[in-house]
């Protein structure tokens, strides 16, 4: 999916003209050209493969309705009429069908939640009310429509109370009787927000690391100065909770796969010794991937520790309480996130919550994991340094490389590494789940998943190979590799397996042709010392079946049939 | 202390701050007494005009703590359409603060 601009349709049972104006001319990224076809055709239009809004191509559709619009049961709850419960959900199965059929038409869907404006009371004191209550009710139809849609896995449910929480006049009947516009303009800004940060964690764009300051950052006080036992961090203070419950905030962002370092001026053991022994510490180095505490320039600590990590800078926020650090880092690395930090620490929660660039399409066991790996490389890079060769290093590691075929169970990983890799990357695909499944199950193709695991842990499913059958030959068309295994020799037996497949299919050669883009020159440099013939003109890579491709030493393979 | 002309036009120059973020670039209102609002020569459509409707009364609670109507049937179908530029919407705002304040002391 093109990250730069999107085409949106956006069917409602409402006036959705402001919504797309807003989506449309806001000058954020990524951009949308969003199109609102008249409204209070919802069935109509998802129903229709040849109406015109299709005709266009969209890449995404919102499908944005008030309950009583679409759904004809709660329309007479809310006239106080008797109406059965599973009938009225059988109307949001059937309203769920009709999703399901825009999810397989365009590449993204979201459905922002039902709401009913906050002034319908229903039956007051009994609305919550099991079998009763309208608000009940709504709660239910909002939960079976979640069930519905949950093994659609291009459909977004978005919450609609939130952006109604957030506006300072959700709902204005004006708007509603003079142009059938059923939210104030606050809700519609807030949904544009909600879904360009929804857009870039979809396209793997998201932030991926935060670079914390330490100093009245993640503690209050000058370490320094006072000595760890000084900070105010925890007891029974009220600035003291507020750190701690930022760096709770913090851990807590680990588990979805959000990474952390730090970049203090300081000096590094008294810093450290802060960060091992004072006491309330929610934050240990275990959490952390990695770190500058010096008294260097912290804009160049920043890029190399985005380095280190192998990240781009446009997937990092930079958190730091003094502004003139946060002026030097923007200007210096311009693609950083910098957001200002509040003077007081107890907003640093709600700041770093409201950031709004954490999203993620999916959240694989590899996102929890993620800081665990950071940290088992940080001691693999140390034995490293010991020991010198990599060959050495590597009979050390003890790498096991497992290769299964393509399956339902890893699709979600498998979709999430192939979009959003760049720097081995040989044609730099991009394809939605449910696409790389069906190129995957195509006669002529093979796909295969790449786990890597060493002595220090699992490292998960880092690589993706396929090959495409052309007559005698075999075309690697996909050759994929996380940046976080480079360099252990996995790169050799990704293409040792698949020559290996390629002389079990009886084929004469496996070629690869190398897609340039901005960010995968590592992929040229790798094939030109692969040993495959080249061809420069061409960009063309070839290896010749007669004889295998050594697999390299110290590598344990394993090839396995799909998990 | 500033009048009260120059507090509603800083009311509807706040508003087109507001409409100005549904239009493309090439279409945004600038803030000038002349710009014209709702006429045949105009940006907003139909829709753009109830927003702005809605953005102005915002504004001019906002500045003077007044709940006015200014969506009156009779004020787009006028001859002298108040809504043509941000002139003449000044000038028929006007008495309608003032009869609000004005109602607002007798009550008193």
């Amino acid at each position: 999916m093109d990250t730069k601009h999107f085409n949106a349709a956006l069917i409602g049972d409402f006036n959705l003209g402001n919504f797309a104006n807003y989506l449309s001319n806001d000058d954020t990224a990524p951009r949308v050209a969003a199109v609102a076809p008249p409204y209070g055709q919802v069935a109509q239009i998802l129903m229709n493969p040849q109406h015109e809004t299709w005709a266009a191509q969209p890449d995404l559709a919102v499908i944005w309705t008030r309950p009583d619009g679409v759904i004809a049961s709660f329309k007479r709850l809310l006239e106080f009429e008797n109406v059965a419960l599973e009938a009225l959900l059988a109307e949001v199965d059937q309203f769920a069908a009709l999703i399901a059929v825009t999810a397989s038409r365009v590449k993204t869907v979201f459905i922002p939640t039902w709401v009913v404006p906050t002034w319908v009371e229903g039956f007051g004191l009994l609305d919550l009310r099991d079998g009763l209550g309208i608000a009940n009710t709504l709660m239910r139809m909002n939960l079976r429509l979640a069930e519905a849609v949950r093994d659609l896995p291009n459909v977004y449910l978005l919450n609609t109370q939130k952006w109604i929480e957030s506006s300072r006049t959700p709902y204005q009947p004006k708007f509603w009787y003079m142009a059938k516009v059923a939210f104030g303009n606050d809700v519609f800004k807030a949904a544009v927000t909600t879904i360009k940060a929804a857009l870039l964690g979809i396209a793997g764009k998201r932030k991926k690391l935060i670079v914390l300051d330490l100093d009245n950052t993640l503690w209050g006080g000058v370490v320094g100065d006072i000595g760890w036992e000084n900070l105010s961090l925890g007891g029974h203070d009220a600035t003291g909770e507020a750190y701690v419950d930022f760096q709770r905030a913090l851990k807590a962002l680990t588990r979805r796969g959000i990474v952390l370092g730090v970049v203090s001026k300081n000096e590094e053991n008294v810093a450290l010794d802060a960060i091992r022994q004072h006491p309330e510490m929610v934050l240990t180095l275990d959490d952390l991937a990695g770190w500058r505490i010096n008294w260097q320039d912290k804009a160049q600590n920043v890029a190399d520790l985005v380095t280190e990590l192998n990240l781009g800078f446009d997937s990092v926020v930079f958190l730091d309480d003094n502004p003139v650090e946060r002026a030097r880092v923007r200007d210096m690395l311009p693609d950083v996130l910098v957001p200002d930090l509040p003077e007081d620490p107890m907003l640093y929660v709600r700041t770093l919550l409201s950031l709004g660039v954490f999203d993620a399409p999916t959240l694989t066991a590899e996102d929890a994991e993620r800081t665990r790996m950071y940290v088992s490389d940080r001691q693999r890079t140390a034995l490293k340094t010991e020991i010198g060769s990599l060959e050495d290093w590597l009979q050390t590691l003890g790498v096991t490389v497992t290769v299964a075929p393509l399956a339902a169970s890893t699709l979600p990983r498998t979709a999430q590494l192939f979009n959003k890799t760049n720097q081995l990357n040989l044609s730099t695909r991009r394809m939605a789940d449910a696409d790389l499944m069906a190129w995957a199950n195509e006669p002529d193709h093979r796909l295969w998943t790449v786990t890597v695991a060493d002595k220090f842990g699992d490292l998960g499913l880092t690589g993706i190979i396929s090959l495409a059958l052309e007559g005698d030959r075999a075309r690697l068309v996909d050759y994929v590799l996380s940046c976080r295994v480079m360099g252990r020799k996995v790169e050799e037996t990704m293409l040792s397996v698949v020559v290996d497949q390629a002389r079990e299919l009886g084929l004469r050669d496996v070629y690869a042709v190398y897609q340039p883009t901005a960010k995968n020159k590592p992929t040229l440099d790798f094939f030109r010392r692969s040993g495959f013939a080249y061809v420069e003109a061409t960009q063309t890579f070839t290896w010749a079946t007669n004889d295998p491709y050594p697999l390299p030493k110290g590598i344990d393979l394993a090839v396995g049939e799909a998990i | 202390m500033i009048d009260q002309t120059a507090r509603i036009l800083n009311a509807i120059y706040a508003a087109l701050d507001s409409i100005n973020q549904q239009l493309p670039a090439e279409k945004r209102l600038s803030k000038t007494p002349d710009t014209v609002l709702y006429a045949k020569s105009g940006v907003l459509d139909s829709l753009g005009f109830v927003n702005l409707i809605l953005a102005v009364e915002e504004s001019i609670e906002d500045e003077f703590g007044l709940a006015i109507n200014i969506a009156d049937k009779v004020a787009a179908k006028s001859e002298t359409n108040p809504f043509r530029t941000v002139a003449t919407l000044t000038e028929y705002i006007q008495p309608l603060i003032e009869g609000e304040t004005s109602s607002s002391s007798e009550s008193i």
